[in-house]
């Protein structure tokens, strides 16, 4: 059921362990070892068809910089990071506020509301495109940030709340008899009590936010076709001309794009990882 | 004045009444334990008073001030969490001040209000540790320490002790006496420890089913049992019960006889209502069998089994045909509580003996008929008076 360790004086099976494990990350990284390579190559390589072979020349600096300056993946990069960051933080606070209302109070149709929250996951957001878009013309907002972060922020939130409900849940019911005890008031209670404790929740709801907004294509695409607003998802997709493509380019503004929830991943990856487990082992 | 009363608190969850027409007054200064078995609303009742739980009936009291509708906050009680309840991100002193701090009161009176409660308990040491850094005796006095910080008329224990292993438990039992000594509130404290209730009070209020069976000072209860249920749930090992019957009804006697044991004379109370023929209980305390022989009444029995527990020893006796109703072991045996000193064995024939005086009478529906005795063990409720 887990993994064993191997025992030594095993000498055959320790190296096809090792070999296949080997195989299975090549083949797995495999795609990102081909981006990396292409970010690098002179355009001409990729003109000769040469997508694989080792590259004529190394131009690491010529293509990154040339991200910024030949394209305007610095615009979409900025977009990017002013959708998504007031998205997390709306996602964040409004499923806390959701999750402990929940989690705590008994309320007729206490039940029914969770079950709507959970259910919005389940619906495929395709069917939402045409409603949402004519929603956001309405309003005015078509093609603003606006339009984004609402969105995003909506849509989120139902994930984020069976994941903040759950983790409130699971802390000690007797700590918040003892705040109400103790004369706190809901909103004392949840700033005092609750948000020091599920910290490592909203670390880890946090990253999860953060990569699903700040990958999303879909509604990048649907809600902002101006440059102004476009996120880097979709000003990626818009790196392609008509009739040539510098896939050196793109491959390197990829890099570029992944890198924010990346290193989100990693300075939180204490949290992250602790928040996920916490929960169920009860810490 | 921190006065509590209770009057007819009732409370349903659904059909089932976990509460009903609880009356209860506590005097300023009083330190009341509310005990019974598990499930019999003892801390539903608690949780009612802190106005954690809503009742559906019936008016809280504190300091005469109604209370039965206000929030936990501003009832003036503080309440001792059986789980401690400690915030684990704060430290002991921030965890003591948080009540404090949520009321808005200006930062020097609660660092005074906290000084004084840790003094108090002597965790002055502590107060910059979190909770996580401390053991379960210096968690529960820094949970009391919370409590006192608030300095509330009425506090609230909910079985603080029960998660303390034995030796901390009779530490911080004989602590939480003293406290009491000192801060001079009124206490109301749930514990399903019958030791505890004996050892604490100076009042019991013995709750089973949601209702209450007896409120009196321990001595009181357990000399006095109102019925079957009290008399079986204080003492330790419990009291033998005995199936026998009625036979001579005169004023204020009766005589019960059955097979195997003597016919024994009891006094009984003006309103005790039993009648010749009736099937009645006979109550004898552990402490009441003797295994010299001594005493009014005798019978030959064989010893089951002794537990030798050094200072005293319990006996175990198969007395048959006599048998004793709900007994420890089941066997239908008596228990007796003897002096440690004993050199009997298992499976001597021994001739046990008992006073008629010792022995209480029970009507069919547990009611006590026997009529009241004196207590002749020394032992007043302090600081309350009678």
């Amino acid at each position: 059921m887990y993994p064993r360790q191997i025992k030594a004086g095993e000498p055959a099976r320790k190296s096809l362990y090792l070999g296949s494990v080997t195989l299975v990350l090549f083949l797995w990284l495999l795609p990102l070892l081909a981006i990396i390579l292409t970010s690098i190559r002179p355009a001409a390589d990729i003109a000769a068809g040469d997508y694989w072979g080792w590259p004529s020349g190394f131009d690491l600096i010529a293509n990154y910089t040339g991200v910024f300056t030949q394209t305007p993946m610095g615009r979409y990069f900025l977009n990017s990071l002013i959708i998504t960051i007031p998205s997390v933080i709306g996602v964040l606070c409004l499923s806390t506020l959701t999750g402990f209302v929940l989690s705590r109070y008994r309320f007729r149709g206490n039940t029914l509301l969770f079950a709507i929250f959970i259910g919005g996951n389940f619906l495929p957001f395709q069917i939402m495109m045409i409603p949402v878009r004519n929603l956001t013309l309405d309003l005015g907002i078509y093609n603003t940030y606006l339009a984004l972060i609402i969105f995003h922020t909506a849509f989120q939130t139902g994930f984020a709340t069976l994941f903040m409900r759950n983790f409130i849940a699971a802390l000690p019911g007797e700590l918040f008899e003892a705040a109400r005890a103790e004369g706190a008031s809901p909103l004392q209670t949840l700033i005092h009590v609750v948000v020091p404790l599920v910290r490592p929740a909203l670390a880890a709801l946090s990253i999860l936010a953060f990569t699903f907004i700040w990958n999303d294509y879909f509604w990048a695409v649907v809600l902002s076709p101006s440059d102004a607003v476009k996120p880097v998802t979709a000003g990626l997709a818009n790196l392609k001309g008509q009739y040539v493509a510098n896939w050196n380019l793109i491959s390197a503004a990829t890099i570029v794009i992944a890198i924010p929830p990346v290193m989100l991943f990693f300075f939180m990856q204490r949290h992250f990882v602790r928040g996920l487990t916490m929960g169920a082992v009860k810490g | 004045m921190n006065d509590l009363e209770l009057n007819g608190i009732t409370k349903r969850y659904g059909d089932t009444t976990v509460l009903a027409d609880i009356n209860l007054t506590a005097k300023d200064k009083e330190f009341i334990v509310v005990v019974g078995p598990s499930g019999c609303g003892k801390s539903t009742l608690l949780k009612s008073i802190a106005g954690l739980e809503s009742i559906d009936s019936g008016q809280i009291l504190i300091g005469g001030r109604d209370v039965t509708r206000e929030e936990p906050g501003d009832r003036d009680i503080a309440m001792v969490f059986q789980s401690y309840a400690l915030y684990p991100h704060m430290t002991v002193a921030e965890n003591m001040g948080f009540g404090l701090r949520m009321a808005g009161r200006p930062k020097a009176e609660i660092q005074k209000a906290v000084k004084r409660a840790a003094e108090i308990l002597q965790i002055n040491d502590y107060l910059a540790m979190r909770p996580r850094q401390l053991s379960g005796g210096q968690r529960q006095r820094v949970a009391i320490g919370r409590a006192i910080t608030r300095s509330p008329s009425v506090f609230l224990f909910d079985e603080p002790l029960s998660n303390l292993d034995a030796a901390l438990r009779t530490q911080m039992r004989v602590e939480i006496g003293l406290l009491y000594r000192r801060l001079e509130a009124t206490m109301v404290y749930v514990t399903h420890d019958q030791v505890e209730a004996m050892t604490m009070a100076t009042r019991i209020v013995l709750m089973n089913h949601g209702v209450v069976e007896q409120i009196g000072t321990p001595v009181e209860l357990y000399t006095n049992p109102r019925n079957r249920f009290v008399a079986g749930f204080l003492g330790s090992p419990r009291m033998n019960f005995i199936s026998t019957r009625a036979v001579e009804v005169a004023d204020g006697s009766a005589v019960v006889d059955s097979e195997g044991l003597a016919r024994i004379r009891l006094d009984i109370h003006n309103e005790a209502r039993v009648a010749v023929g009736d099937e009645v209980v006979i109550g004898l305390r552990p402490e009441s069998i003797r295994l010299d022989g001594q005493g009014d009444h005798q019978l030959s029995a064989r010893i089951g089994l002794i537990e030798q527990l050094g200072r005293e020893a319990i006996a175990y006796l198969d007395a048959a045909p006599v048998r004793a109703i709900e007994s420890e072991n089941g066997l239908g045996h008596l228990t007796a509580q003897t002096d440690g000193r004993i050199t009997l064995r298992r499976d001597d024939a021994v001739s046990i003996g008992f006073d008629a005086a010792d022995v209480y009478l029970f009507d069919a529906e547990g009611k006590t008929l026997t009529s009241a005795r004196t207590a002749d063990i020394r032992s007043e409720p302090e600081m309350v008076d009678a």
